[in-house]
């Protein structure tokens, strides 16, 4: 039988502006339905990595394949299988919920049928059912961030790639968001999560990347991290602090 | 280096000055625009300057003729003036940094203020400099005056937009008080351009009605009414008394409003705060929904034109063609054009040409430059290619379905012009489109939106060359070619334009 694609794989990627080279060689793999999440400090070249994996930057060299698909070769196949969540959530403050959702099932060609059902469970889960037919404008900015959300889950991608998204929502927000993502991930969703807080990886990743200077510093489940690096017991923000400050060695 | 008491007067002023002027990347191209826009204008202004120096006016006439230039500059400025007003109110920036500081409003306010005044002098004085160099030259040095002049004109223009937008937010709330500022300042700024035409529209070769024309004028110059108006026309060329007494009513007059009224302002801006959105309802929403999804071209389309309609700046946006379309086309109105079709065509149907073409650049520009998702947009399954196509297609459909619709109209008494107009109609919409498409920033958004106008004197210059460019070519192909030569041209020329048009804009890489 065949080993079905990873979900994520990418060679030798490469990525410069000018004389600045923001990504220096990454290689790394991520298998269907594995919560993944890239750790690093700012300026790390985190964002820039994933900014091609979904097609918003072109490498300057190397390759990536989402579950098997070439992205540059098939960028609309590859995208079609992919939702991106930034920080900033991608709305029109003109738009109502609905309104954008709409947009976004039929940006992704999800027949209205199916794109009502969902658009109704998911704003009912996120709490937004009562405001479906205001203009985001108004809301707030956990609001905004669950109305993203929406939009990231509508087309029920193959993999969710979300840089920071739990940024300036408060604790509720926060967990309704942590709430829905391991629920994806449990039906089988691959994620690939960046975040700077500590105990959310800690508590919803399977494994774990990190990265600096745009180079991957270490790789693997947070056992195999602190045994690899000799840290047994240690927290993933004491593994995380030694190791982008040079601190920590390979056991 | 001179050094500024912060927080003072001139330090913010100096503040204000840098965030402007930074603000702006100009290419070589962009550059190049302007230079050629600028000796463009200079010859046009030579000309009229030359003529003007010919009729040898008595000095009540020649005030009467600036006094009315004048006011219509001032109706021009106060309706630039009013829609900058209105959005240093309500898009802020960083007037909430400012407000929260210890720096007094007294202060402020001013400083805001005299940055309004500056876009607006900037592109007043461009205008008016291609016609005051030429005066200088060629009739006295004493033309030279406007540049003292017209900024003072300009400051007085500013401070009536200030005292009319808080009249209007006291008035009618903040809620409707920045549509009804946008539309008073659209009404004010077409009368104004009307207003300038009507000379144009009623000229004539015919050298009896031109005398016929200067006595019905010097007429008016006698009336008691017209002293006003004759003053300031007085204060314009330079006569001593009326010039300052002009200097010290506009400067005095901004100092005094702006220092009275700073926490006026304050107020305005607070009741601003939270207008953009729509109220919030109160009570849950029990309406059903469904999606009707229009496969991709249908989707980009009902989402651009969704958010067009929906933009608060759209009516300015309008306005703005009127006042760029005016000049070029009202001097057309009530003549005819003998084509080389043989055909007898109103000339002031010519107008479709630049009115479509600047309509869609309009569009295009709220739809690239506003648009607030580009990254969902770019992660979307859609070739990058039919992306464009698609959001440039809803720029120009409402241009040119119209437009479409009066050639249609046109042609049916006079079929080849019909099409020619027609063939020429989409040549504009295509070259305006380019035009404003890469103007446009990749991720500009609202800021870069409102930027628009706000002393672009390069957009504004390539838009008005580019209008006079097309309407001379539509008028040489009309008048000089026939059908036979005419079509292929224009089809060529339309498939170059869609090439351009659609060539990949900017490479993310």
């Amino acid at each position: 039988m065949n080993k079905p694609a990873p979900a994520l794989e990418i060679c030798g990627l490469r990525k410069s502006y000018g004389e600045k080279e923001a990504v220096k060689g990454i290689d790394l793999t991520i298998q269907p339905g594995e919560f993944y999440g890239l750790l690093g400090p700012n300026g790390a070249g985190k964002t820039t990595t994933l900014k091609m994996v979904v097609g918003l930057l072109n490498p300057s060299a190397g390759s990536i394949h989402v579950f098997g698909t070439d992205t540059a070769a098939d960028p609309v196949a590859a995208k079609r299988q992919i939702a991106w969540l930034p920080d900033e959530p991608m709305l029109y403050d003109k738009l109502t919920p609905v309104e954008y959702l709409e947009f976004v099932a039929g940006l992704w060609g999800i027949d209205a049928r199916t794109a009502t059902d969902r658009a109704e469970e998911l704003l009912t889960r996120l709490e937004l059912f009562d405001h479906r037919h205001e203009r985001c404008e108004g809301f707030s900015r956990g609001m905004k961030q669950k109305a993203a959300l929406a939009g990231a889950l509508i087309h029920d991608p193959r993999l969710l790639i979300l840089d920071e998204p739990l940024t300036g929502l408060d604790a509720a927000i926060a967990r309704q968001v942590k709430d829905l993502l391991a629920e994806r991930a449990r039906a089988g969703c691959t994620i690939i999560l960046t975040t700077h807080i500590m105990e959310v990886a800690e508590r919803l990743v399977d494994r774990i990347g990190i990265i600096q200077h745009g180079l991957l510093l270490a790789e693997g489940t947070l056992d195999e991290l602190r045994q690899r690096h000799g840290r047994d017991g240690a927290s993933l923000e004491d593994l995380f602090l030694d190791l982008v400050s040079g601190k920590a060695v390979a056991a | 280096m001179i050094t500024l008491k912060p927080g003072g007067l001139a330090w913010l002023l100096r503040h204000e000055l840098r965030m402007t002027l930074r603000t702006k990347k100009t290419g070589p191209w962009a550059w190049a625009i302007l230079i050629v826009g600028i000796l463009f204008m200079h010859g046009i202004g030579a000309l009229s300057v030359f003529g003007f120096s010919k009729l040898r006016l008595a000095p009540e006439n020649l005030h009467l003729i600036f006094g009315g230039m004048g006011l219509l500059s001032v109706a021009i400025m106060l309706a630039a003036s009013l829609q900058m007003t209105v959005n240093a109110i309500y898009t802020r920036g960083d007037l909430d940094l400012l407000l929260s500081s210890p720096i007094r409003p007294g202060t402020i306010v001013p400083v805001r203020l005299l940055a309004v005044g500056l876009a607006v002098m900037l592109s007043s004085l461009a205008m008016a400099a291609c016609f005051m160099n030429p005066g200088a030259v060629m009739v006295s040095a004493r033309w030279l005056v406007g540049y003292v002049t017209l900024p003072a004109l300009c400051l007085l223009a500013v401070t009536v937009s200030f005292l009319l937008v808080l009249g209007l937010v006291k008035l009618v709330g903040a809620r409707r008080a920045r549509t009804a500022a946008q539309v008073l300042g659209g009404v004010i700024g077409i009368s104004a351009a009307l207003a300038a035409q009507i000379p144009n529209m009623n000229n004539s070769a015919d050298k009896a009605t031109q005398a016929q024309n200067f006595q019905a004028m010097a007429a008016l110059g006698e009336h008691p009414a017209m002293a006003p108006v004759q003053w300031l026309g007085a204060a314009l060329t330079g006569e001593p008394l009326p010039f300052l007494v002009l200097l010290l009513v506009s400067l005095g007059g901004f100092t005094v409003v702006t220092m009275a009224l700073g926490p006026a302002f304050v107020r305005s801006v607070n009741a601003a705060a939270g207008t953009d959105s729509s109220p919030r309802r109160q009570q849950a929403d029990q309406r059903p929904f469904a999606m009707r999804l229009r496969g991709i071209t249908g989707t980009v389309l009902w989402k651009e034109w969704r958010l067009i309609l929906r933009d608060p700046s759209l009516l300015t946006q309008v306005f703005s063609i009127l006042l760029v379309a005016a000049p070029v086309v009202l001097p057309s109105v009530g003549k005819h054009i003998s084509t080389a079709s043989g055909e007898q065509m109103a000339f002031g149907w010519m107008g479709v040409v630049p009115v479509a073409g600047l309509l869609a650049g309009a569009l295009v520009w709220l739809a690239f430059a506003g648009e607030d998702a580009p990254d969902l947009l770019g992660t979307a399954p859609v070739p990058a290619r039919r992306m464009l196509r698609d959001r440039l297609l809803a720029a120009a459909l409402p241009a040119i379905v119209p437009a479409s619709a009066l050639c249609f109209y046109v042609s049916l008494s006079t079929p080849w012009s019909g099409l020619l107009l027609w063939l020429i109609m989409l040549l504009s919409v295509t070259t305006y489109l380019a035009m404003d498409m890469r103007q446009s920033p990749v991720l500009g958004g609202r800021k870069a939106f409102q930027k628009r106008y706000q002393g672009n004197l390069i957009a504004l210059f390539g838009e008005m060359l580019l209008g006079f460019a097309l309407f001379g070519l539509g008028w040489f192909i009309l008048k000089f070619l026939a059908p036979f030569w005419a079509v292929p041209l224009l089809l060529l020329l339309n498939a170059g334009a869609l090439v351009v048009l659609l060539w990949p804009k900017r490479n993310n890489a």
